[in-house]
C-alpha cells in the first residue's frame, strides 16, 4: 500500500467513524439476536442485599443521584433494583442529590410501583431533592427527621408507616446510590463509614473502576457498573428490559471500537515501516 | 475594606478549619453538638451557593450579550431559556410559588421534552467522539502503550455479553484486570489525592494558600 494511502487512512475523516458507529448501533437495535448475560459476583451482592431486606423487613434507601444526561445508562439500574424490591415486598425510600434528578426519581418510582400495585406511603416514599450533598448525608445520619421532616409532597414523614421509625441512616437495611457524580463517594465517606449502614453503588461505566478498591475492603457491598450491570441485574430478577435490549448496540459498538483500534494500529505499523524503508 | 476582603475571610477559614479538625479528634459531646450546628449552617450556605452560582452564570452571559462577544447568540438562548423556565416555575400552573409544585403542566413539559432529551443527547454523542478519539490516539507506540492497549481491548470486549460468547475466559480476564491491577492503581491514586487534600486544607487554614480570596 502506498504511503499516501496509509496516511489518508490514519487521518480518516471522523465523519466516517461517526457513520460506522451509527450504522452499528442501528443494525444491532433492528436485528434481533440473543446475548446471554452472566451476572458478576458484585452484581449478585446487590441482589443478595435486597433479598436480606425481604427477610429482615428493613427499609431500602435508594438515592437516584443522576440527571437526564445519565438517565439512559443509570435509570435501568434504578428500575431493576426497584422491581426487585417491590417484587419482594421490600419498603423503599427514594431521594436524589441531584437538583435535576427530582422528576426522574419520582417517575421511575411511580412507574415501578404501579407495576406491582405498591402504594405511596405504605410501600414507598419519595423525599425528592435537598441541597447540602455531604452535609445532607451527615445530617441524615445525625437526625433523619431533622434533615427530611417532609416528603416531596410536603407531607410529614412521621405520618407514614415506612418512615415514622427511622431516626438515622443506620436504621436503613441497605442504602443504594445510583450515581453519575461523586455522590457515591459522599455516601461512603460521610455516610456508611460514620453511621455504619450497608451500602451499595450503581455507577456509570466510566466511574465503575473507581469503586473497585472499596469492594475489596467491604466498604461497598455490591456494584452495578454501567448498562451491563443493569442488564445483569435484569437477568437475576428474570425481567429483561431496556438494559438487556441495550446490550445489543453496546456490544456491537464495543466490537466496532476494537476493530477500529486494531485497524488503526495495523495502518500505523505499515506506515512506519514504509517511512523507514523510504528513508533507507 | 482590606479587612473585609482579606483578613476576615482568613480568620473565618482559620477558626472554622481548626474547629473542623477538633471535631474529628476530640471525643466530647460539645464537639458533637457543634458538629450538628455547623452541618445545619453548611446546608444553608449550600442553598445560597446555588443562588450565587445562578447569579454568576447569568451575569457572565449578560456581559457577553452586552459586548456582542463571539457566540453571544448562545447567551441569548441561555437567558431566554432561563426566563421562560423561571416564569413558568413561579406561575406554577396558577398556584404560584406558595403552593406545592404542580405535578403536570408547562414546567414538567419543559423538563420532559427539552431538558431530558437534550441531556441524553449530550451523553450519547460521547460514543461517537470516543470512537473517533480511540481510532486516532490508541496506538502501540511503545511497550507500555501496547500493554495498555491490550488491557483496554480485553476490558472493552470482556465487559459486554458478546465477550462471553467469544470466550468465557474474556470476562474472567476482564474482571481480574478490574479487581487487581485497576484496584491497586486506583488505591494508590486515592491515597495520593487524600494526602494532597490534607496538605491543601492545611495551607488554606493557615493562610498560606489564598487563591480562593480572588483578586483585589
Amino acid at each position: 500500500m502506498k504511503r499516501q494511502t496509509l496516511n489518508r487512512l490514519l487521518d480518516l475523516d471522523r465523519r466516517w467513524i461517526f457513520l460506522f458507529v451509527l450504522v452499528a448501533a442501528i443494525f444491532a437495535r433492528l436485528v434481533d439476536f440473543d446475548l446471554p448475560s452472566r451476572p458478576k459476583r458484585i452484581v449478585k451482592d446487590v441482589y443478595d442485599q435486597i433479598e436480606l431486606l425481604h427477610e429482615s423487613g428493613e427499609v431500602l434507601l435508594l438515592s437516584m443521584d443522576y440527571d437526564p444526561a445519565g438517565k439512559p445508562e443509570l435509570e435501568p439500574m434504578s428500575r431493576a433494583v426497584l422491581r426487585h424490591a417491590f417484587m419482594r415486598d421490600v419498603k423503599v425510600v427514594g431521594m436524589t442529590h441531584n437538583p435535576h434528578g427530582q422528576n426522574l426519581g419520582q417517575t421511575v418510582l411511580e412507574e415501578t410501583a404501579a407495576e406491582f400495585g405498591s402504594k405511596y406511603g405504605e410501600d414507598y416514599v419519595y423525599l425528592g431533592y435537598k441541597a447540602g450533598f455531604a452535609t445532607l448525608v451527615i445530617n441524615m445520619g445525625q437526625d433523619f427527621y431533622d434533615a427530611f421532616p417532609l416528603d416531596f409532597k410536603g407531607v410529614d414523614l412521621k405520618s407514614y408507616p415506612i418512615t415514622k421509625d427511622i431516626g438515622s441512616l443506620s436504621d436503613f437495611g441497605y442504602v443504594f446510590s445510583v450515581a453519575s457524580t461523586a455522590a457515591w463517594e459522599v455516601w461512603m465517606v460521610f455516610g456508611s463509614e460514620k453511621y455504619r449502614f450497608k451500602y451499595g453503588v450503581g455507577a456509570t461505566g466510566v466511574m465503575a473502576p473507581d469503586v473497585y478498591p472499596f469492594l475489596q475492603t467491604g466498604q461497598i457491598k455490591g456494584l452495578l457498573g454501567g448498562l451491563v450491570g443493569a442488564a445483569e441485574y435484569e437477568t437475576l430478577i428474570d425481567r429483561p428490559d431496556r438494559a438487556a435490549v441495550g446490550m445489543r448496540p453496546q456490544s456491537a459498538i464495543h466490537v466496532l471500537l476494537v476493530l477500529l483500534v486494531l485497524f488503526g494500529n495495523v495502518i500505523f505499523f505499515l506506515e512506519r515501516r514504509a517511512r523507514r524503508s523510504g528513508r533507507a | 475594606m482590606i479587612f473585609l476582603k482579606r483578613q476576615l475571610p482568613l480568620m473565618i477559614a482559620f477558626v472554622f478549619g481548626m474547629i473542623g479538625i477538633m471535631i474529628g479528634y476530640v471525643p466530647h459531646q460539645s464537639m458533637e453538638d457543634m458538629y450538628t450546628e455547623l452541618v445545619g449552617w453548611d446546608r444553608l450556605l449550600a442553598a445560597f451557593a446555588l443562588l450565587l452560582g445562578m447569579y454568576s452564570l447569568l451575569r457572565m452571559h449578560f456581559k457577553r450579550i452586552e459586548r456582542r462577544d463571539s457566540g453571544f447568540g448562545y447567551s441569548i438562548v441561555l437567558w431566554t431559556g432561563f426566563l421562560i423556565t423561571f416564569l413558568v416555575g413561579i406561575y406554577n400552573e396558577g398556584d404560584w410559588i406558595f403552593a406545592q409544585r404542580a405535578s403536570h403542566g408547562m414546567l414538567n413539559w419543559i423538563y420532559d421534552y427539552i431538558f431530558k432529551p437534550a441531556g441524553a443527547t449530550m451523553f450519547s454523542v460521547l460514543a461517537f467522539f470516543i470512537a473517533s478519539a480511540a481510532y486516532r490516539t490508541f496506538r502501540a507506540r511503545t511497550g507500555s502503550a501496547a500493554l495498555l492497549l491490550v488491557a483496554a481491548l480485553v476490558v472493552m470486549v470482556g465487559q459486554v455479553p458478546i465477550g462471553d460468547m467469544i470466550s468465557p475466559k474474556l470476562p474472567e480476564l476482564s474482571t481480574w484486570l478490574m479487581e487487581i491491577p485497576n484496584a491497586a492503581v486506583k488505591r494508590g491514586i486515592f491515597l495520593g489525592v487524600a494526602l494532597g487534600v490534607v496538605a491543601t486544607s492545611l495551607r488554606i487554614i493557615f493562610g498560606v494558600e489564598r487563591a480562593y480570596l480572588g483578586g483585589e
